[in-house]
C-alpha cells in the first residue's frame, strides 16, 4: 500500500485531501470528489482509486471542495465561483507535491462544470468527466424524483412537492433539500448559466465522458440486498487508470 | 491512528474554543465515511462543538478512508458484519489513543450504535453512551434466516424461530435463546446489560423510524433514557433533524454532567 497524506489545505486551510505518490511523478491527477450526496456514495469508491494511482506511480489527490466532505463550508455556503476556487487550488497543491508532473483532473457528476471551467484555458493535459451532469436542469430533476419518492415514503411530503415546484423554488433563490442537505441557489446559478457545450469543445479530445450510468454511486448507497456493493473494484476504477496512463 | 493490528485508522477532531466539556467520539454510519449519511455527522460535530465539546469522528476498517479492505459483499452482508462487531476493536483503539483529559462520551448511529455499545462495555473509561436508531435486530431478521430453505427444513426453521420468539417475549427478554432465536444480536443485548443502570446511556430514536420496536417488544430498554424524536427518519433526512439531534444530546450530557 502507498503512504497516503491526509491534509488540510488552501486558504484558511479549509480544504481537506488525501494526496499519494511519489514526488518526481511524470502524472498528476487530481480527483475531485463531487458536491452534495455523492460525496458520501462515491468516498470509498474515489479513495481507493487515489491509493491505485498512487501505487501505479502516478501522483493523486483526492480534494474535498468546500461543502463536501471533511472541508469547510455547508454545501449551502457554496457557489460555482467557490467551487471553481477549490479546483484551482487543488491544482496548485498537486503542483506542489508533483512539479515535475503534468496534470490531470477528474470530475464527476454536479462536479464537472465546475472542473470545465476552472481550467480555462485549459491547463490540464486531460480531463475525465464521470457521469458528468451537463444538462443541470435534468439531472437536478431526475434527483429530485428520488428525493420525493423518500419523503412520500416517510409520509413527509409536503403539498407542492412536486418536481416543478421546487426547481421554481431554486429559480427563486431559495434553497431546497435534497439528500439531506440544502441545494444552495447561488450554486444552482451558476450551474444553469454555464455553457458546458462551450467548455467542452475549447477541450476538444482532451477531455473524455465515461458514462457508468445514472445513479453513479446509488447501488451502493440505495442499499440493495442483493447488489454486491463497490466498494471494491467500482466499474470506472480500471478505466480510470487506464485513462491516467494514457 | 493505527488499531492494534496496524490498520491506518483515519479521524477529524473537531475541537471548540474553550476546554472542552466532554469528548464525544463517533463511530460511522454503517459502511459510510465519517461524514455520516447526507454529512450528517459532520454536521452534529460542528454543532456539538459549538455546544463546546471536542468532537472527534473516525473511518474505521473498510470504509471511508481506513488502510484496511473488507472482502467484497452484499450491502446486508456488510451491515450484519458491522452489527457483529467488526468495528469495535477500532473504536477501542482510537478511544485509547485520544489525548485529552475531558469525560469520554461514545455516539453512534445504527451500525455505530452497535459498535459504541459494544465499545463501552469494554472500556470503562467511557463514562457515558448515546446512540441513534440502535438496531438490535441483525439486518435481515428472521427473513435471513429463512433465505433458501424449502418444504420439511423451512418447516421446522419457522417453528425453531417461533420457539425462540416465545421465550424471548415470555421472559420479557431475560431469557436469551441463542440458536433458537438467530436474529437478535445477543453480544449487544449482553453489553447494554453490562452497562443499565451502572452509566448513563441514552438510546434515541426517531419517531418515523421502526428499529425501537424490537427495543420495547423483548423489554431491553430497562436501565437506560430513551427518547424518540417525532417526525424524524432512520436518517437525518432534513438539515434540521440533525439540530434538534445535537440539542438533545447536548440538553442530556448536562444533565449527568
Amino acid at each position: 500500500m502507498p503512504d497516503l497524506d491526509y491534509l488540510f489545505f488552501g486558504p484558511n486551510d479549509a480544504l481537506y485531501g488525501v494526496a499519494g505518490g511519489p514526488p518526481d511523478a511524470r502524472r498528476a491527477v487530481l480527483v475531485v470528489s463531487p458536491p452534495g450526496v455523492d460525496a458520501v456514495r462515491a468516498r470509498r469508491v474515489l479513495f481507493r482509486l487515489v491509493r491505485a494511482l498512487a501505487a501505479a506511480g502516478h501522483g493523486a489527490l483526492l480534494l474535498d471542495p468546500r461543502g463536501s466532505g471533511e472541508s469547510a463550508l455547508a454545501f449551502e455556503e457554496t457557489s460555482l465561483a467557490t467551487h471553481v476556487a477549490d479546483i484551482r487550488d487543488g491544482l496548485h497543491e498537486l503542483a506542489r507535491r508533483f512539479p515535475e508532473a503534468h496534470q490531470r483532473l477528474i470530475a464527476i457528476r454536479y462536479g464537472a462544470v465546475p472542473a470545465l471551467a476552472a481550467v480555462q484555458p485549459p491547463a490540464a493535459d486531460a480531463l475525465l468527466l464521470i457521469d458528468p451532469c451537463l444538462d443541470v436542469r435534468a439531472a437536478l430533476r431526475q434527483d429530485l424524483r428520488g428525493e420525493i419518492a423518500k419523503r412520500m415514503r416517510r409520509g413527509a411530503a409536503e403539498e407542492g412537492d412536486d418536481r416543478d415546484a421546487l426547481v421554481a423554488q431554486l429559480d427563486a433563490g431559495r434553497p431546497i433539500v435534497l439528500d439531506g442537505e440544502r441545494f444552495p441557489p447561488a450554486l444552482w446559478r451558476g450551474l444553469n448559466g454555464s455553457q458546458p457545450a462551450a467548455l467542452l469543445a475549447i477541450w476538444g479530445d482532451r477531455a473524455t465522458m465515461l458514462r457508468s450510468g445514472r445513479d453513479t454511486f446509488v447501488p451502493f448507497h440505495r442499499q440493495l440486498p442483493q447488489a454486491r456493493v463497490t466498494v471494491e473494484e467500482p466499474a470506472f476504477e480500471a478505466a480510470a487508470l487506464a485513462w491516467a496512463r494514457s | 491512528m493505527r488499531a492494534g493490528d496496524g490498520t491506518e485508522i483515519v479521524c477529524t477532531a473537531h475541537d471548540p474554543a474553550v476546554a472542552a466539556r466532554a469528548t464525544i467520539l463517533v463511530a460511522p454510519n454503517g459502511p459510510l465515511p465519517r461524514a455520516g449519511p447526507f454529512r450528517s455527522m459532520t454536521r452534529l460535530a460542528d454543532l456539538l462543538c459549538t455546544a463546546g465539546y471536542r468532537v472527534v469522528r473516525a473511518d474505521l476498517r473498510g470504509f471511508g478512508e481506513s488502510g484496511a479492505d473488507v472482502p467484497d459483499a452484499t450491502i446486508h452482508e456488510h451491515y450484519r458484519s458491522i452489527e457483529r462487531g467488526l468495528h469495535v476493536d477500532d473504536l477501542l483503539a482510537v478511544a485509547a489513543s485520544l489525548d485529552d483529559d475531558a469525560p469520554l462520551v461514545l455516539f453512534g448511529s445504527c451500525g455505530g450504535a452497535v459498535t459504541v455499545v459494544r465499545a463501552a462495555e469494554s472500556d470503562p473509561h467511557v463514562r457515558a453512551v448515546v446512540t441513534y436508531a440502535l438496531p438490535v435486530v441483525l439486518t435481515g431478521g428472521r427473513g435471513a434466516e429463512m433465505a433458501g430453505r424449502r418444504g420439511a427444513s423451512r418447516g421446522l426453521a419457522m417453528a425453531r424461530l417461533g420457539l425462540g420468539e416465545s421465550i424471548l417475549r415470555g421472559s420479557r427478554g431475560r431469557l436469551l435463546p441463542g440458536g433458537l432465536a438467530p436474529w437478535l444480536n445477543a453480544p449487544l443485548v449482553r453489553a447494554l446489560r453490562a452497562l443499565a443502570g451502572k452509566r448513563p446511556v441514552l438510546l434515541l430514536f426517531g419517531g418515523d423510524d421502526d428499529v425501537q420496536d424490537h427495543l420495547a417488544r423483548y423489554r431491553l430498554e430497562k436501565g437506560m433514557d430513551v427518547d424518540e424524536l417525532p417526525g424524524i427518519g432512520h436518517h437525518f433526512d432534513d438539515p434540521e433533524d440533525v439540530e434538534r439531534v445535537a440539542a438533545t444530546i447536548d440538553a442530556w450530557i448536562r444533565r449527568i454532567q
